[in-house]
């Protein structure tokens, strides 16, 4: 008896946490987007949280996630912190666009690029079987962390690029600009189901309903659809750069970009939306960017591939948000 | 003798190219840029080994010099014998790339071609001259491409079937299989050295 009450006192209790729950989110204003502090060569070189939140080794293997693309495994390091960890052509792509998009004031997942390192007690691997060596070895890792306390995953929330609460604003045109500036033609969203979906909302320290577009893994490669998309190809990326900007028409901005959901992507940014980007693209230096590139992986070739790619296309969209024209 | 419709299919690249620059560092996609096969990307990588301009390239290459070797006579000479050749060699490539395909799924190998990372230019003939035979792996690893073999080798068993006499042979068996594997061989020899315009016909 004494435990059937228990029990229900332990439920009341859940459910009235959960009612509370609910109305600090219904009460919480969405946020999409937050003015960026200079964030500094520190965080370019380590990841977007800074090198005091960096992997710790030794890494302790818990299991492996079958979810997804590529593989992907769930590891815990020495400071007890839980990372999702992948392999394959995302690793560079999200190490560097994670440091990217942070430093535009835009919530992401903190990602860090290991180069190499050892897992304890691996076992029975199936898809990462080619990435991690039976004794536990391995190279060229992207680890995300998993933090509830700073950054709570909310499983039944998500919000589509069509239908949110942000449409018109500067901060969602930015968001929309971050996307085709690295090519991440990944557009999926709530449309596409909530295990498919790309965007997702978090709850921060605070309580505060947190927007974020969280998978950057199809970037820096070219942008478009099944036939012609590719994913961290610097050369490819190198070649779409010219066609980023392709008119102003109206002051309406338009573009060459092209992906899933493309035109919610692409339409209606104003020079407006540019002039409002502009301060915070502008702050990012080259130095940042071949920083955090070769941070996250990649190459001295590739580096210069991408930073010349992309400072190419950060200086065609500063140019229309100067002369609120485009010139080829 | 009608050469006519390989000699359009070789012209279209060239006159189709455009005068495009890229930094050096940006010119291609080298191996140091390989990252590991995805199902999608083996999708849309089958549908442009099947539709992409390389097939009708091999094909109509192989039929034009089959039909100026009159090889096999049966199928005779004019528009109806280059016709009976890029049919038969048409269907050979694309029993070739199902089987191919297929095989590369199971055995987890990826025979995209990617240019060499060296700037030796001997290296980078023996790189391209090799590739056909080499299959990457999830890790970046290459080894010899089974897929390949298996399929190059199966279709020209099939193709066995719809032979006539002369060249129903194990000698025409062989040779199928070392033309395949010497026009992919050029192929790549094309990717590695042509201006990057040139070579994208050919992707």
């Amino acid at each position: 008896m004494i435990r059937l009450l228990l029990c229900l006192v332990i439920a009341l209790a859940a459910e009235a946490q959960q009612a509370e729950r609910m109305a600090v989110e219904a009460t919480q204003p969405g946020v999409l987007w937050r003015a960026p502090n200079d964030i500094g060569m520190e965080n370019w070189r380590c990841g977007s949280a800074g090198c005091d939140h960096a992997p710790a080794p030794p890494y302790h293997f818990v299991k492996e996630d079958m979810e997804g693309t590529f593989p992907k495994l769930s590891i815990q390091d020495a400071k007890g912190r839980a990372w999702s960890v992948k392999f394959g052509g995302k690793v560079i792509p999200e190490s560097f666009s994670s440091r990217f998009v942070a430093a535009l004031g835009y919530v992401v997942e903190p990602s860090y690029y290991v180069g190499s390192g050892k897992l304890d007690e691996v076992s029975q691997l199936r898809r990462a079987r080619n990435m991690v060596k039976p004794d536990g070895t391995f190279h060229h890792a992207r680890f995300q962390l998993r933090d509830n306390q700073s950054l709570q995953f909310l499983k039944d929330h998500s919000w589509s690029l069509a239908d949110n609460p942000f449409r018109g604003s500067h901060e969602f045109a930015g968001l929309r600009v971050a996307m085709m500036l690295l090519s991440n033609w990944d557009a999926k969203d709530a449309r596409d189901g909530q295990q498919q979906a790309n965007t997702a909302v978090f709850r921060g320290p605070a309580g505060e309903m947190l927007y974020s577009f969280f998978d950057w893994g199809s970037t820096l490669g070219r942008w478009g659809k099944l036939m012609r998309r590719t994913r961290s190809d610097c050369a490819g990326f190198a070649e779409d750069s010219p066609a980023l900007i392709t008119g102003v028409r109206e002051n309406v901005v338009e573009w060459g970009y092209s992906g899933k959901h493309e035109d919610d992507v692409r339409s209606g940014i104003t020079v407006e939306d540019l002039r409002w980007l502009a301060p915070y693209l502008s702050r990012i230096t080259d130095e940042q960017i071949r920083t955090g590139l070769t941070a996250s992986g990649a190459t001295p070739r590739q580096t210069t591939c991408w930073a010349e790619g992309l400072e190419s296309r950060i200086h065609a969209v500063l140019a229309v948000a100067q002369n609120g024209q485009y010139a080829r | 003798m009608n050469l006519r419709p390989p000699a359009i299919l070789l012209a279209v690249p060239i006159c189709c190219a455009q005068a495009q620059s890229f930094a050096p560092q940006c010119s291609r996609r080298t191996a140091e840029d390989y990252v590991a096969i995805t199902r999608t990307e083996r999708v849309a990588d089958y549908v442009r080994s099947l539709t992409g301009l390389n097939a009708f390239l091999y094909a109509g290459a192989l039929a034009g010099s089959d039909q100026a070797r009159d090889r096999p006579h049966e199928w005779g000479q004019g528009h109806l014998g280059y016709e009976r050749r890029f049919g038969n060699d048409w269907a050979t490539h694309i029993i070739d790339t199902n089987l191919e395909h297929g095989f590369a799924l199971g055995l987890g190998e990826d025979n995209r071609y990617f240019a060499s990372s060296s700037h030796n230019v001997s290296m980078r003939l023996g790189y391209a001259i090799t590739s056909p035979l080499l299959a990457r792996h999830a890790n970046g690893s290459r080894s010899v491409s089974k897929s390949v073999l298996l399929g190059v080798a199966g279709a020209a068993l099939i193709a066995q079937i719809w032979q006539p006499r002369s060249t129903s042979t194990f000698g025409n068996f062989g040779r199928s299989i070392g033309m395949t594997l010497a026009f992919r061989a050029g192929l790549d020899v094309f990717r590695e050295f042509a201006p990057r315009a040139l070579g994208a016909f050919v992707q």
